[in-house]
Formats: C-alpha cells, sequence, structure tokens
C-alpha cells in the first residue's frame, strides 16, 4: 500500500507489470519494490506517467527490476523524442507498450534511431502518431521494428513523395506491423506500380485500399500482395457496375491477409451475389459480409441461404415477427391518424 | 420547358401521395428493414395485419422498394427523406 502511495501505481498498474511472472511472481514483486528508488526517479522528472511506466513495463513480470534499471539508464537519450513536434510520453509507451524484459533493448533501438526517427517526422511526413501506430504494440521487438521501419525511410519518403499516399493512408495499413514494419513497407513500396491500375475514377480510392488492407500488421506484405495478385479479379466486379467501390472496400475492410482468397470468394460466388443484388441494397449486402473475410466464401452462402426463399417468390413475413413501423410518409402518417380517429 | 416540368411535377405529386413505410421485422433471427409502397385501396388492411402480426405476404398490399438488413444505411434514409419525406425530425 505504502508503495502505490508513494509512487501512484494503481492496482492495476502493478497486475499488468507483474502478469506473466507466474512462478517468479515473489522475484517479481522483489524486483518491483527494489527499484522504487528509479520508478520515483522517472515519475518525479514529470515526463512518464505511472500509466505510461505501466504500459511499457506490461508482462516484464520477474524482470521488471532490469527493465525498469535501463529505462532509467536511458532515460537522457529519450529525451529528445519528447517535445514540441515530436513524440509523447504516450507516443513511446505505446511503442513500447509490452516489450517487458526486452525494454531496455527497445529503448537503445529508439535512441540509437532516433536521427532517422525525427526525419521521418514533420511537415507532410508522419506525425508521431502515425509512427506510433505502425510501431504500436512491436513488443519485445520494439527494437527490431524502428531498425526496420528507419532502414526503410527512403522507400516511406518516396511513398509520400509521389503523393498518392498520405502519412494517414500509410499508417493505417501498416498499423501494428510491429517487426515486421521493414518487410510490409518493402512490399507497400514495392507493389505500388501494380496498385495503381487499381486506383482512380470508377475504380478504387487510396482510402478504400487503405481499408482493405487496415489492421493487416504483420502481414501486410502478404496482404498487399494479395491484393495486387487479384487486381484482375476486382477491376472484373466493378466494371460489371454492380459493386461500387465503396461496396467492395466495405465488404473487405480490415480483410488484411485474408485479402487474396476474400476477393477470390467475391468472383467466384458473384453469380449468387448478383442474386441478392436484385431485391437487396448492395450496401445493406456490404455491411452484412463486412468483418467475414476470413471466411467470405461461407459468409456469402449462408447469407444466400438465409434470403433465397425471398428471391424468386413473395415475400413472407411469418407470424410472431413482431413487425414494427419504424418510419412513413407524411401522408401515410396522416392516414393512419384518420383511421385511427375514425 | 413546359414539356419537360411535367413529368417532374407529375413524379412529385406521385411521390407526395405515396404511402411508404419502413417496416422492421425479425426473420430467421435477424432483423430486417422493408421500405414498402402501399397501395392506397390495401392500406387499412396492410395497417390490420401489422398490428395483428399474425403472418402476411408483402406483395398483397404494395411494392418493396429497398430491403436490407438491421436498419436502412444514412444515404438510403437521405434519399428517402428526399423523395418521400420521411425520418424528416
Amino acid at each position: 500500500m505504502r508503495f502505490m502511495a508513494e509512487t501512484g501505481f494503481t492496482s492495476e498498474n502493478l497486475s499488468s507489470i507483474l502478469s506473466k511472472s507466474s512462478k517468479h511472481a515473489g522475484d517479481a514483486i522483489g524486483a518491483l519494490f527494489g527499484a522504487k528508488g528509479d520508478l520515483l526517479l522517472l515519475l518525479s522528472e514529470g515526463r512518464f506517467t505511472a500509466e505510461n511506466l505501466s504500459s511499457i513495463l506490461h508482462g516484464s513480470g520477474k524482470h521488471a527490476g532490469d527493465a525498469i534499471k535501463a529505462l532509467v539508464g536511458v532515460r537522457a537519450d529519450l529525451l529528445p523524442l519528447l517535445g514540441q513536434g515530436r513524440f509523447t510520453a504516450e507516443n513511446l509507451s505505446n511503442i513500447l507498450n509490452g516489450s517487458g524484459k526486452h525494454a531496455g533493448d527497445a529503448v537503445r533501438a529508439l535512441v540509437g534511431a532516433k536521427d532517422d526517427l525525427l526525419l521521418l517526422l514533420g511537415e507532410g511526413r508522419f506525425t508521431a502518431e502515425n509512427l506510433s501506430s505502425i510501431l504500436g504494440s512491436s513488443g519485445k521487438h520494439a527494437g527490431d521494428a524502428v531498425r526496420a521501419l528507419v532502414g526503410a525511410k527512403d522507400d516511406l519518403l518516396l511513398l509520400l513523395g509521389e503523393g498518392r499516399f498520405t502519412a494517414e493512408n500509410i499508417s493505417s495499413i501498416l498499423g501494428s506491423s510491429g517487426k515486421h514494419a521493414g518487410d510490409a513497407v518493402r512490399a507497400l513500396v514495392g507493389a505500388k506500380d501494380d496498385l495503381l491500375p487499381l486506383l482512380g475514377e470508377g475504380r478504387f480510392t487510396v482510402e478504400n485500399l487503405s481499408g482493405i488492407l487496415n489492421r493487416s500488421g504483420k502481414n501486410a506484405g502478404d496482404a498487399i500482395r494479395a491484393l495486387v495478385g487479384a487486381k484482375d479479379d476486382l477491376l472484373l466486379l466493378l466494371g460489371e457496375g454492380r459493386f461500387t467501390a465503396e461496396n467492395l472496400s466495405g465488404i473487405l475492410h480490415s480483410s488484411g491477409k485474408n485479402a487474396g482468397d476474400a476477393i477470390r470468394a467475391l468472383v467466384v460466388k458473384e453469380p449468387l451475389l448478383t442474386a441478392m443484388l436484385e431485391k437487396f441494397e448492395a450496401r445493406s449486402i456490404s455491411r452484412k459480409l463486412s468483418g467475414h473475410a476470413a471466411h467470405l466464401s461461407d459468409a456469402i452462402d449462408a447469407l444466400y441461404n438465409s434470403v433465397k426463399s425471398e428471391l424468386n417468390a413473395t415475400t413472407n413475413i411469418p407470424a410472431g415477427a413482431a413487425p414494427e413501423l419504424a418510419a412513413q410518409s407524411p401522408v401515410a402518417s396522416r392516414t393512419s391518424t384518420e383511421r385511427d380517429a375514425s | 420547358m413546359t414539356q419537360t416540368a411535367r413529368p417532374d411535377f407529375t413524379a412529385r405529386i406521385e411521390q407526395s401521395r405515396a404511402l411508404v413505410y419502413d417496416l422492421r421485422v425479425t426473420l430467421n433471427a435477424e432483423r430486417r428493414y422493408f421500405i414498402i409502397r402501399v397501395e392506397r385501396s390495401r392500406h387499412a388492411a396492410f395497417l390490420r395485419a401489422v398490428e395483428r402480426d399474425q403472418g402476411f405476404i408483402f406483395e398483397d398490399f404494395g411494392d418493396i422498394l429497398h430491403r436490407g438488413w438491421d436498419e436502412p444505411d444514412e444515404d438510403l434514409k437521405a434519399d428517402l427523406r428526399q423523395r418521400f419525406g420521411m425520418y424528416a425530425d
């Protein structure tokens, strides 16, 4: 209790730090309490809150003491990364979240790459939030992730410089790619010429594509290659004019590494979709299928089976369907009021 | 001018008189919406059928203009607001 009062850590913070310590819980608690002086030093400087530190040290368990010492040891080097137009403590704690016993290596990697990271920040480039989103939760691989991102900085700046992708688009695609950020960036850069035919009037917007690839995370490379591999099929679906780019990207939203399979399922199941489109709103179908990219073929079958009785026949509303008039045109409203009055 | 204006005018009159409902039901354990234009001569029967909840066939009362799951999205609502004055509040 005294430890909590002195450091400002809540029981949730402590449990987050000590989680995974399992049979070493005793050692972990000892290490944490033994590092109280170092913790107070970090907190007293007012740059990190108890929440930030708990996020960074999450799961460090019996290595909590070492991790705190490493953090204290490099805190002076972290300072150039913090401040106006640079990173906030929240950004850094998001990047280092869960780095646990590797916190020391992760912090040293961040510090070692600070010049390159600062180069990526700035007007017309990335915000600290963008970079933190890309590197977020890379955990014990934070060091590798930072090095990979910085290693691909020329490619990233090339993508931005061409003006087709914004920093938000790229960050949406690469979000949480963590230690795979380097591979993901290289895949994105390598595929950019193949992605271009998908973009343009009557085709996809960059936002559509980044929506499809959103959260592909560590699989961003595979997802981009899958998307490019299926581009002819996608253009075929668009060319038939039944689905718009918004509908398709809605169905495929966040399909990530499953993008290729999901697109192929759309093409194979096109007759079922076309049958449903005869009676159902494309946007509603798209909303219904959204989030099922991993099993899209099954999802389309299930949806079709649930409505096929309506497609070629009258629409039977069974007893007990609890019909409810949610809205009506003004004249319908007036007419039913007159009916009630009479 | 008159020749091109007349269809618009007729359409506007028709739309202002249309008996259109957004009806929600539960089918196969899923919430569904149907935007239905009810024939004037079948209007009272339609309202009775809805009230009684003893089962009915939509096409007995009019045409289904749109259908989907959950509820119409904002774009469709905006379209229906413009065409039929629905969702005005």
